[in-house]
């Protein structure tokens, strides 16, 4: 029988009482309930009792607890919750779309340059690595410590090899000698039917080399490729550039047009990091082509130490008893030379060589990387992502108290607090992968740039870099979860009445000091690299700008070494001169603005030998080069001596001799048994090395022609001069192409490093800049924001718009003098280091700091003004009303 | 009266398969079949009953439909197409348990 209107109502009632909330819920329990007590009526009890009876069965007081178990079975859904997240997530960025813009590029331009920082130095970590017993490859160093300078040099003996095989036969696996056809000094040409062409990059290196190097073989058989004399291995890139699309296996190229060698093998273009740099490798065996060596006799002796020598070693613990070893057979098989020259031979691995090598003379087989720069690229890289980060997070956390309504609402409604953490929290992850997902579409564009600035290829290997990914993703995640954890648990434990009421001020307190910290800790990165941008391009000018003690400009520098020109210089000389477009031509055995070779000397007044820096010139040397002559005269047509035993030195070599008067001091070579020589003059010091270099002393003698022969070219006729050059460089070598380099652009090129680093200081610093200025934006602009009634009461007080101004502006200047005085000295430290490797260098000057606090304190000022003087322009009738 | 563990564990697979038989059934009848055809030995509590249907309505596997009887809401619950589906598979895999402990305990 069923109950009547009344008695359900009484129902409801009363379970009302008893503490269960209205709902759906609550409808479906009132029904059971109902059933229940009709059950008893039923049977004839009366309703009062029949529902007591029910109430004390079923127990009304775990309703709550029922209720509370319904919701969370319903609610735990976590597609659902996730949507709604999402949902409320696009609605807010929607709704403050400059904001989020500002969030999403800052930090996916972070991203994407600490990705590109950290590609390049995954690059530099990977050299040389590449080949499968890389771990175990190891090579031969030494140095020698003569008058106090000691130089370190790569190469060696070339019967070390063969000899620590012997001793060391348990040890030592296989072992290969490498020599750069550049120790001749020469540039080798190819030829191929009509293709001839200068080669740099050629190598002779001993059978076993690809046994080591385990470069991949396109075609030919790296098992034998080096197997007979007359055979060489190039890379496909020499392949095309000689045969074009024909394959080159089998076929023949002449070498320095006399040698016949086959190609045996063509292997894959190098990857940029090995410092096993080639593009051809002829057998040792056949090192008599080169011109230098008659045959391989010296392969066993201890002659001449331009050889690398590269082994195996089985157990890495047996390298220093290797190393040990290798000094007892220099100090059985060499003991004066050991003596004379303090030589010490060390064991290098090959993963050292690029990055822990510093090498004299230039003398590796590819230019070494430079560990300092490395870490100067990696903090800048990560300088710039820090600053992307705490834009995100500081905006993330400034925007947040934007969102304490939401907040309130939410938690009246009955959201439970884990609930709003995770929706933070999410939220900032989401918009952090949103990121990371645009960062990964600039990459690819980003990264040709950065490897032609870097003069590497860098690519985006993904199964390569793998864990480097999985870092920055992870990163990212982290930099989502600080972000989001600030909103997440301070304000989602705020009181629902406090939040809506607005009690919470925004700007006071540990909350906006940290922001201020954050903003701080930006700026002063900008203000560094400001600063060291400034500091690196100034010194790059400098290097270009300062006196070389000789004019770089207007001088040509013609290869003539392993040409027939050496055999009539004097006539090619001749005929160059009767141009009107040639002012003055000289040999020289250096090309001038590189690292220079050591001799030995007799000198006056020292008993022991003096190791000085040479070159070897003709007559009008001075001349040519536009120095300045002290004392003394330049070497001269009128004294016959003066070819024979006619020395300058600078003045940097009197200063060494202790001279006084060095003009006809004795000096000579101490090879030489009769000694006659003497200073004939005295030249002003001049850069002949580069300027990381002091000046040296160094003493200029005669010498054939042989290397170079400088040309000073009339201002204005270049073309004509080269012109000119090629006509008597066709008439007295018809077979080889005329070389040739440009001095001021060579010595140029000496500083390429420097220059990539300030290109990349400066790409870098403008977009720690441009991130900095965007997070500064946003803040400031939700700063104003928040002030607008604020400034809207002072405006109706009678303020003026510029004191506003001021009031805004005033704590982001004080931020900026204050980030200033943090950055300033540690600046200076890491600068000054940097500056430190040259030995010409510009001294620090308090403009640069001015500039940098100028630069940036008007940056700051401007992008805060842009933002205030709308705030301050503001109508008080339009702010006040909402209130 | 058996255990609550028990009725827990299994209160999944009485609902699926009661409604499985019924074209729709409300709370308070599946509680009296139940109690019907297990002669009182198995009582199903509200605390376990109701959050058992909002869960399987949650998932999909229940459709509800809310109907005036009597002056009062009562809400029918009905098995979808997919609940169907797993209904058949539950009771199944439920028969399939049971051989296995009666392997274990009867051994």
């Amino acid at each position: 029988m069923p109950l009547s209107r009344s008695e359900i109502d009484y129902i409801r009632y009363d379970l009302r009482t008893k503490g269960l909330a209205g709902g759906d819920l609550f409808e479906e329990l009132v029904d059971h309930v109902c059933c229940e007590v009709e059950l008893r009526v039923g049977e004839g009890i009366a309703f009062k009792k029949a529902y007591e009876a029910v109430i004390r069965n079923i127990d009304p007081a775990h309703w709550p607890d029922l209720q509370n178990k319904v919701l969370q079975s319903e609610n735990y859904n976590a597609a659902t919750m996730l949507r709604n997240i999402l949902k409320m997530m696009l609605r807010n960025m929607n709704k403050h779309r400059f904001h989020a813009t500002i969030n999403v590029v800052g930090l996916s331009l972070g991203l994407t340059c600490f990705m590109v920082i950290a590609l390049y130095l995954r690059h530099e970590q990977g050299y040389d690595k590449m080949f499968t017993q890389s771990a175990s490859i190891y090579r031969i160093t030494a140095s020698s410590t003569v008058g106090g300078t000691t130089n370190h040099i790569p190469t060696t003996f070339p019967a070390f090899g063969p000899e620590i095989k012997a001793r060391f036969n348990e040890d030592v696996g296989h072992y290969t000698r490498i020599i750069n056809y550049k120790y001749s000094r020469m540039v080798p040409t190819f030829r191929y039917n009509e293709n001839i062409f200068y080669e740099e990059k050629v190598i002779f290196a001993d059978s076993s080399f690809f046994d080591l190097f385990d470069f991949p073989f396109l075609t030919g058989n790296p098992e034998n490729a080096l197997g007979h004399p007359n055979a060489v291995v190039i890379t496909k890139k020499m392949e095309e550039k000689y045969f074009g699309s024909e394959s080159a296996l089998g076929k023949t190229l002449r070498f320095n047009n006399q040698t016949d060698l086959e190609v045996t093998g063509v292997v894959r273009d190098l990857p940029s990091n090995t410092h096993i740099q080639f593009d051809f490798v002829i057998p040792l065996s056949n090192i008599a082509s080169s011109g230098v060596f008659k045959d391989t006799k010296f392969l066993e002796e201890y002659n001449n130490d331009w050889f690398w020598t590269y082994f195996t070693v089985k157990d890495p613990l047996k390298v220093p008893i290797i190393e040990a070893g290798i000094n007892k057979i220099a100090t059985d098989k060499l003991p004066d030379f050991q003596k004379d020259f303090n030589a010490k031979f060390y064991v290098q691995a090959l993963h050292d060589v690029h990055l822990h090598s510093e090498f004299d003379y230039n003398t590796d087989l590819a230019q070494n990387g430079n560990i300092r720069n490395l870490y100067i690229f990696i903090s800048v890289g990560i300088l710039v992502l820090v600053i992307s980060a705490i834009n995100f997070i500081n905006l993330t956390m400034a925007t947040a108290s934007r969102r304490f309504k939401e907040i309130g609402i939410s938690k009246v409604l009955g959201a439970l607090k884990w609930h709003l953490r995770l929706q933070f929290i999410l939220e900032s992850v989401v918009v952090c992968m949103i990121a990371l997902c645009f960062a990964f579409l600039i990459l690819p564009l980003m990264l040709p740039l950065f490897s032609s600035l870097l003069d590497v290829s860098l690519s985006l290997d993904v199964r390569a870099n793998a864990s480097l990914l999985g870092g920055i993703f992870l990163f990212t995640i982290l930099v989502g979860i600080l972000s989001g954890a600030y909103p997440a648990f301070f304000i989602s434990s705020f009181e629902p009445q406090r939040v809506l009421k607005g009690v919470w001020k925004s700007g006071k307190g540990g909350n906006g000091d940290f922001r201020k910290l954050l903003v701080g800790a930006q700026i002063a990165i900008s203000i560094f690299l400001i600063i060291g941008t400034i500091v690196i391009a100034r010194q790059l000018r400098f290097i270009q700008d300062k006196s070389l003690g000789y004019d770089k400009d207007q001088i040509i520098m013609v290869t003539i070494r392993g040409t027939s020109v050496p055999g009539s210089y004097f006539a090619f000389k001749n005929n160059l001169l009767s141009e009107s477009s040639i002012v003055s031509v000289s040999s020289v055995s250096e090309p001038i603005g590189r690292e220079v070779q050591f001799m030995s000397f007799t000198v006056e007044g020292k008993e022991k030998t003096q190791f000085v820096k040479i070159l070897n010139v003709t007559h009008d040397f001075v001349k040519t080069m536009g120095l300045e002559i002290v004392q003394g005269r330049d070497f001269s047509r009128d004294h016959a001596t003066d070819s024979t035993s006619g020395f300058i030195i600078n003045e940097a070599a009197a200063r060494a001799f202790q001279w006084d008067e060095p003009v006809g001091k004795a000096l000579d070579h101490a090879g030489r048994p009769v000694k006659l020589g003497s200073v004939i003059g005295v030249v002003k010091d001049f850069n002949f090395e580069p300027l990381q270099k002091k000046i040296d002393p160094i003493i200029i003698w005669f010498g054939w022609p042989r290397w170079y022969a400088a040309v000073r070219v009339e201002k204005g006729k270049t073309a004509e001069a080269l012109a000119a050059i090629e006509r008597e460089w066709k008439r007295f070598e018809p077979e080889k192409p005329l070389s040739f380099h440009f001095l001021d652009q060579s010595i140029d090129q000496v500083y390429s490093s420097e220059r990539r680093l300030s290109k990349v200081f400066m790409i870098f610093s403008v977009l720690s800049i441009f991130t900095a200025v965007l997070g500064l934006y946003g803040l400031v602009s939700f700063i104003a924001e928040q002030r607008l009634a604020e400034i809207g009461i002072r405006k109706v007080l009678g303020a003026s718009v510029s004191s506003i101004l001021y009031l805004i502006s005033k704590e982001y200047v004080l931020l900026v003098v204050a980030a200033f005085l943090l950055a300033a000295p540690i600046t200076y430290l890491i600068v000054d280091q940097w500056l430190q490797n040259f030995a010409f260098r510009i001294a620090w000057s308090p403009l640069y700091f001015l500039s940098g606090l100028l630069i940036s304190g008007t940056i700051v000022v401007i992008t805060v003004a842009l933002k205030a003087v709308k705030a301050a322009r503001s109508n008080p009738v339009d702010t006040l009303k909402y209130e | 009266m058996t255990s609550k563990e028990l009725i827990k564990g299994t209160l999944r697979v009485i609902v699926l398969k009661l409604l499985s038989e019924h074209k729709q059934m409300y709370g308070y009848e599946i509680t009296q079949l139940v109690k019907e055809r297990t002669d009182s030995e198995i009582e199903l509590t509200f605390g376990a009953l109701y959050p058992t249907l909002h869960k399987l309505e949650a998932e999909g596997l229940l459709v509800t439909k809310t109907v005036v009887v009597d002056n009062r809401a009562r809400k029918y619950y009905s098995l979808t197409s997919a609940g169907n589906k797993t209904a058949t598979g539950e009771v199944q895999s439920y028969f399939d348990f049971v051989k296995a402990m009666n392997l274990v305990l009867k051994y």
